[in-house]
């Protein structure tokens, strides 16, 4: 069927600007890969490749790598995928199949409703209930029986890799199962019936239906849980210790990529000073800061000439 | 023995249950810590004087 040539271009127009908006989100994506790029490039003509596998968090030697970050993040963030999805996944398939219908609206939405909680609530629940009370109910204990596991050694501070992870874990629990029960809710009531027809219980049913139907849809769930956890920022800092070593013990204080962007202080500063400003670590606040052109100007190290022989941080005003 | 294997299938069935439903509880029951702490907490400052006072200078006594 031919079709006339105003509809025809129409649809052309049509096509063209949606193929547009389309290839703007990748054209956005690799921008922001490319300004990424740019922006870290002093730090990796710094320290090359070395950047990413050193432990060294150094302001006074300026020597950094990044590994205790990258560490950090990835530990925090599988800790809490393990523990939220088969919690999650259980919590689903108790909504779906077990439970009583009166429970079912309630408890799919209080469990949604942690999803509504801002994350700096959650770290400061965390800084005043969560690590107490794991410190002293769990970690202590445990590392008193089973210290000699590399996992669990001492000292336990109470901020700590662990702490974090639990705490992930609760903020991606509401993800992880609303897309479970969406997962569970495409399997056909037509097999779910036919397994229970003949005769088999409902768990059975469960395994049978998991195993074909949904195992490809939790993963997805899983994913979109570690994305949320590898970039939460204000809760792991609150909890996460906030200490740049890669250490084996979960029960030691770590640190994550997003907390180090959040709260670089001390550490920021010193690089500044290190590098004459140069070292982009994070950029942001180092245009923002009025230091700056001073900064610039001064050589490394130099003493300043007004002080009494203190070496000027450049977060010093006075 | 026509009872043992039934009894093991129902037997798992009913553990498998209550496996689900604490998963359902330990779900939920942070929700419910977090609100509880923060509303017993937050309950004993929350007097008028936090609404229309001005908060304090720094270094004095709040």
């Amino acid at each position: 069927m031919a079709r006339k040539t105003g509809e025809n271009i129409k649809d052309l127009l049509f096509e063209r600007t949606t193929a547009a908006f389309a290839f703007l989100v990748l054209f956005l994506a690799m921008l922001l890969f490319a300004v990424l790029l740019r922006e870290s490039l002093p730090a990796l003509r710094k320290f090359g490749a070395a950047f990413l596998v050193t432990g060294t968090w150094d302001p006074v030697l300026d020597r950094f790598g990044a590994l205790p970050f990258i560490y950090g993040t990835l530990v925090s963030s599988f800790l809490a995928v393990l523990i939220a999805v088969p919690l999650s996944v259980g919590a689903a398939i108790f909504i779906d199949e077990f439970a009583p219908p009166w429970m079912k609206t309630p408890v799919s939405f209080l469990a949604e409703l942690l999803a509504a909680i801002p994350s700096v609530i959650y770290g400061l629940w965390g800084i005043f209930v969560l690590v107490p009370v794991l410190r002293d109910v769990f970690m202590k204990p445990v590392t008193k029986y089973l210290g000699w596991i590399p996992l669990f050694k001492g000292p336990v501070y109470g901020p700590s890799m662990l702490a974090a992870g639990v705490l992930l874990s609760i903020m991606i629990v509401p993800f992880i199962l609303s897309v479970s029960r969406e997962v569970l809710a495409t399997v056909p009531q037509r097999q779910k019936e036919a397994v229970l027809s003949l005769g088999g219980t409902r768990w059975e049913m469960l395994r049978i239906v998991i195993g074909q139907h949904c195992i490809p849809g939790i993963f997805g769930a899983t994913i979109l849980g570690l994305g949320r956890a590898l970039g939460e920022t204000m809760a792991v800092t609150m909890v996460i210790g906030n200490r740049p070593e890669a250490l084996l013990s979960l029960f030691q204080p770590g640190y994550s990529m997003a907390a180090g962007i959040l709260d670089g202080g001390s550490h920021r500063q010193r690089v500044h000073r290190g590098r004459r400003g140069r070292l982009s670590f994070l950029p942001r606040t180092r245009r923002a800061h009025p230091l700056r052109d001073d900064l610039r100007r001064e050589p490394r190290g130099q003493v300043d000439p007004r002080e009494d022989g203190r070496a000027r941080l450049p977060g010093d005003l006075t | 023995m026509k009872g043992t294997i039934a009894f093991r299938r129902k037997a798992a069935d009913r553990t498998m249950k209550w496996v689900f439903a604490l998963c359902a509880l330990l779900v939920i029951l942070p929700l419910f810590l977090i609100f509880f702490d923060l509303l017993i907490k937050g309950a004993k400052e929350l007097k008028v004087t936090l609404l229309i006072d001005l908060p304090h200078p720094v270094g004095e006594p709040g």
